[in-house]
């Protein structure tokens, strides 16, 4: 009886197990499969597997689109974004951490109301804003935007793990003379190293995905990231399916690569920012 | 010293403070302001009072909007996040493979909406989708349709492309799991209570504020989903998949009414905070245990 039950959770389990990892890995593995299928394989049957390794879509879709241009612009675009956000939120962060000031409290509660305004609500007085500092299609303008968006959260992030930091520390290092801001930059940062690659981590998914401002805030092709590009397919290669399923494996495979690198920081960054509320 | 420190304070906080101005509160008193007038982009904003708010209670588009939002908020919150509870608590039993199935689950969470939208937009063409396929094969090919093209199953097909994908609140789940002592479990399962007794009797309580910053999250995420829609119809066939998100933005593009995509941008504010208030309310959060 009891060794009955024990085998219907055990099934349980597994079918539950089989459920996710086939709802999750089957529109990846079609495209990818897909990819390699000439046009007229795709359209005869969309389910058989390639019987060839043909890679004419992959060169077609090269050719179109400038891939590699704009996985530049999204890699300059998220990389500056997350710097400065790390930067701009540790520093704020160990401030209303440590320091003792008029208008703490208040400080940190309006840098953190900023968490209930949903990013994609204001798009077009921050377009509006990015047009009248002149940074209407530039790098920078997106950069501002990313940067701003992961205020809430790396503020959150950064400030309670400097709470949480003995202040014993920073006696120390005052004793021996070491002033404000060499204290920040030799004993506070150093050992923050993980809730900053959390930071940096939520804030560079964030950038590297985004899609609306981009959309809305770029216009030529130099600052047009990754992201837009499969929209542009769309248009492109309305009938030539081989080099639509190329161009998006394309466009997703720099993610699945670092994530396949660095899944369990990815993963507890995500709970670590969640954890507003 | 202590005028020195306050310097450094000073300089330390200028940066965060001058990006709160630029990318939210400025907006968003621009989005106010700009609410209660008629702003095309080509004029300047005229003051008309609460007209917009009046024509937006009017719009039957926005009624519609309103619905499907509202729709897609509940689903996130009797489906989504339940979904992803229950893969946490399977996972947490760490059957073999359960790193497998908790790194792979995660994947559509990792690359862009705007991809996975793509892909799903593949996945229900009538011509080369494996949807219709798959039916077929399984001799269902009467239930084989356009799905994003036929107004009765576009919304569906278009909530499919997140409602499953629950892999953050798995997470978040997960590791509030891991933090609950095994004695806890061993003792009841000692006195006799079956693995779904200690879930529901035990885990599912002690988990309530994670599954309540799980609803918060999933709920504000499915207000502001955009491109999931934007990439597959539209919001069409008709309206039938126009949410408040895609309206704002289809009022911004095409026809560059400004004060009525702003009035729409605020009602989303609103309902966001609204929607987060009552989740803290009903998953008592502020209560102690």
């Amino acid at each position: 009886m009891k060794r009955k039950r024990y085998i219907g959770q055990k099934v349980f389990d597994y079918l539950i197990m089989a459920i996710v990892v086939m709802i999750s890995a089957f529109p990846f593995l079609w495209v990818f499969l897909s990819s390699f299928k000439t046009n007229n394989q795709i359209l005869s049957s969309s389910f058989s597997l390639p019987t060839s390794f043909y890679v004419e879509g992959y060169k077609i879709a090269m050719e179109k689109v400038n891939i590699f241009s704009r996985f530049l612009t999204s890699a300059i675009v998220a990389f500056s974004s997350t710097a400065l956000a790390v930067a701009i939120y540790a520093m704020a962060g160990y401030v209303l951490a440590r320091c003792r000031f008029f208008g703490k409290n208040l400080i940190f509660l309006l840098l953190i109301s900023s968490m209930l305004i949903p990013s994609n609500a204001m798009v077009q007085p921050v377009y509006f804003v990015i047009n009248k500092l002149g940074l209407y299609d530039t790098r920078q303008g997106l950069i501002l935007v990313y940067t701003g968006f992961g205020m809430a959260m790396s503020l959150f992030l950064l400030k309670n793990f400097f709470l949480s930091i003995p202040q014993e520390l920073e006696d120390a290092a005052c004793i021996d003379g070491a002033g404000f801001g060499r204290t920040f930059w030799h004993v506070m940062l150093p050992i923050s190293r993980s809730a900053m690659a959390s930071a940096a981590i939520l804030t560079f998914i964030f950038s590297w995905n985004e899609f609306m401002y981009a959309m809305l805030l770029t216009s030529s092709e130099r600052n047009r990231t990754l992201p837009l590009t499969i929209k542009y397919f769309t248009s492109t290669f309305s009938f030539n399916y081989s080099s639509m399923f190329a161009a998006l494996v394309l466009c997703i495979l720099p993610t699945l690569v670092v994530y396949i690198f660095l899944q369990e920081q990815i993963a507890e960054s995500m709970v670590a920012g969640s954890v507003k509320g | 010293m202590k005028q020195k420190n306050k310097m450094w304070i000073a300089l330390f906080l200028a940066p965060a403070l001058l990006m709160f101005l630029l990318i939210y509160l400025g907006p968003l008193v621009l989005a106010f302001v700009s609410s209660f007038t008629k702003w095309n982009g080509m004029q300047s904003m005229r003051f008309i009072g609460l007209q917009n708010y009046i024509q937006i209670v009017k719009d039957p588009v926005f009624h519609t909007a309103l619905c499907h939002t509202l729709l897609w908020a509940l689903l996130a919150v009797c489906i989504h996040v339940p979904f992803g509870v229950l893969v946490a608590l399977v996972l947490k039993r760490k059957r073999r493979g359960w790193r497998f199935a908790r790194s792979v689950f995660m994947l559509p969470n990792i690359i862009s909406r705007s991809a996975l939208a793509l892909m799903f937009l593949f996945i229900y063409k009538p011509d080369v989708g494996v949807l219709n396929t798959l039916l077929q094969g399984l001799g269902l090919g009467h239930l084989a349709r356009n799905w994003l093209v036929d107004p009765k199953t576009a919304l569906m097909s278009v909530t499919n492309i997140w409602l499953w994908y629950a892999a953050v609140i798995t997470l978040m789940v997960f590791s509030e799991l891991s933090a609950i002592p095994a004695e806890i479990e061993e003792s009841a399962r000692m006195d006799g209570a079956t693995a779904l007794q200690v879930d529901w009797y035990i885990y599912l309580p002690l988990l309530r504020r994670a599954i309540g910053t799980g609803a918060i999250v999933a709920v504000t995420a499915v207000f502001k989903e955009f491109e999931s829609i934007y990439m597959t119809t539209n919001g069409g066939p008709g309206n039938s998949t126009m949410t408040i998100s895609v309206m704002m933005v289809n009022k911004i593009v095409q026809s560059s009414q400004y004060g009525y995509a702003n009035t729409l941008g605020i009602m989303l504010l609103v309902f966001g905070i609204a929607a987060m208030l009552l989740c803290n309310k009903l998953f008592g959060m502020n209560r102690a245990d």
